[in-house]
């Protein structure tokens, strides 16, 4: 394992505080942290500010599984209102925060893209989503546009993969199939779509790993 | 599979497909076993590959939030008194009116009313007042709709909470069931050996007889604590009515042993401390197929048949 993997997210998680500092400036990760402290400490501006260092990532994340800007944005501010209510909860030994709160927007899209009331309105807001996309405001603060700017390295790595790899990868991820559903939507035998995830992630972590930075945000 | 007899990829399989969710029910029990195991190759592995799992939440295209999502979500947790600060502070800066001056309506969503705004009030701005009571009605409104939203949204959480509950009680029930299982396999097989181990015990072999031919059984057999097993093999499924019955014969009086069942491949394990021996000294064994619930003496064929040595 790379170390500049391990050592944003120790520094940021270990005691004692000092929790993800980086030359003397805390990173992003570690500003999390600090805001999740203050949300426990029920600190009404800590809120906003959590939502300005990882709003644009959640819903950008909500939007890629769900597709429906309306339902994004119901479970963007459900991650937020959960951090609000059950920050005490929160574990930074176990992950950071942006970890923690996507999965919990992961989690909650992959469940609202498998009801049944979400289907007939993700069809009808295929169009709407490219509307949004167009039509969002740039004025990023300067984490977000770090955030971006990583994200940006994470999808060239991503797509980067084999395609047979990197649909397996994402199918999981964003639509929350399983192996074995994956294997029957491709019509693939089950070892096969296991060694190709395998395979992916392998190939996956190489080239994260040589992405700076990554582990100061997570 | 023991963790140590793992092949290195399955291991691999097993952490990818985790850390993706993507794993079948029994992928995923195999998983938590070897986890709870504390396979120290498994968690090297959720370590190293957890990094690449978690940057794959920034891997979406980077789209933007509508303008007044946050807005939304500050009000929904009732730290709307944080946006209006929020709003004043960027009114003064954007603005080189005077101090008490109006506030011009920003471009962005609309702003929460104030008391001082109210305050402010001349007789000409009824219409205005009226105005802004509309919109406090609305504003309640929304609030309303907001609580019940949130109400229905806690609801739907602590569903989702008491399903996955109930399914981890019925995995645990599963495995303690599992376990109770595995515990009486192995105290079975630590009698056996104390059983073999144990100078006066014997083997006892029971041979077919005509009416069961390819049947075999023994009987191990300690006379001094009058213990034992009866294995059994080949002995066709008894009907529903009827029961297997191990004599013990004392002398040459048949005793009732007990009665047993044979599984579909007519194999029975049965441990002679839960039959009932006779206290008299044994001479021999034998099995007969009986009239449920057994008789008090043999009324069938004997099956098979085997003398205690010595």
């Amino acid at each position: 394992m790379n170390a500049s993997w391990t050592t944003g997210k120790t520094s940021a998680s270990g005691p004692p505080p000092g929790p993800g500092v980086a030359a003397g400036v805390p990173t992003v990760a570690g500003r999390g942290i600090l805001l999740m402290e203050r949300l426990a400490a029920r600190d009404d501006q800590a809120l906003g500010e959590l939502y300005d260092l990882f709003g644009a990532t959640l819903y950008a994340l909500a939007l890629r599984i769900v597709r429906v800007p309306g339902d994004a944005e119901e479970i963007t501010q459900e991650a937020f209102l959960y951090a609000w209510e059950r920050a005490a909860t929160f574990d930074a030994h176990r992950a950071g925060v942006a970890t923690w709160l996507g999965t919990l927007v992961r989690s909650r899209a992959i469940d609202r893209l498998r009801s049944q009331q979400s289907q007939t309105r993700r069809r009808a807001g295929l169009a709407q989503q490219v509307a949004v996309a167009e039509d969002a405001p740039r004025r990023l603060p300067d984490d977000e546009a770090a955030l971006n700017e990583t994200g940006r390295q994470v999808r060239a790595a991503l797509d980067s993969l084999p395609a047979e790899q990197r649909e397996v990868l994402e199918i999981a991820y964003f639509e929350g199939l399983s192996q074995s559903e994956i294997a029957e939507r491709l019509a693939t035998p089950l070892g096969t779509v296991k060694t190709r995830m395998r395979q992916g992630m392998i190939k996956l972590k190489t080239m994260l790993s040589g992405v700076v930075g990554l582990a100061d945000l997570l | 599979m023991s963790a140590e007899r793992l092949d290195p990829e399955r291991r691999e399989d097993l952490v990818t497909g985790h850390l993706l969710g993507a794993l079948d029910a029994a992928d995923q029990a195999e998983f938590e076993e070897l986890l709870l195991s504390g396979d120290p190759e498994l968690m090297r592995l959720l370590e190293e590959f957890g990094p690449a799992a978690d940057a794959l939440l920034l891997a979406a295209p980077g789209v933007a939030p509508p303008a007044d999502l946050k807005r939304r979500i500050l009000g929904a947790a009732g730290v709307a008194d944080e946006v209006a600060r929020q709003d004043s502070a960027a009114s003064r800066g954007s603005s080189a009116s005077a101090p008490g001056a109006p506030i011009a309506p920003d471009s962005g969503a609309p702003r929460t009313p104030r008391r001082s705004d109210f305050m402010k009030m001349t007789p000409r701005g009824r219409a205005e007042r009226n105005w802004v009571l509309t919109g406090l009605a609305l504003a309640a409104a929304a609030g309303l709709a907001i609580v019940s939203w949130q109400a229905l949204s806690l609801n739907h959480r602590a569903e989702a909470a008491a399903e996955a509950l109930a399914d981890a009680q019925h995995t645990i029930e599963g495995l303690k069931s599992e376990l109770d299982g595995v515990k009486a396999t192995a105290a079975r097989q630590a009698e056996l050996v104390r059983l073999l181990a144990e100078p006066n015990s014997g083997l006892v072999t029971l041979a077919a007889l005509a009416p069961a031919p390819g049947a075999s059984a023994r009987v191990l057999w300690d006379p001094a604590a009058r213990k034992g097993y009866l294995w059994v093999r080949n002995l066709p499924p008894e009907a529903q009515d009827k029961d297997y019955q191990l004599w013990a014969l004392a002398g040459k009086t048949p005793m009732s042993a007990g009665v047993f069942s044979v599984d579909q491949d007519g194999t029975a394990l049965v441990p002679l401390d839960t039959l009932t021996l006779p206290p008299e000294p044994i001479g021999a064994f034998a099995i007969t197929l009986e009239p449920a619930g057994g008789l008090p003496a043999p009324t069938g064929a004997i099956l098979l048949m085997g003398s205690v040595a010595g």
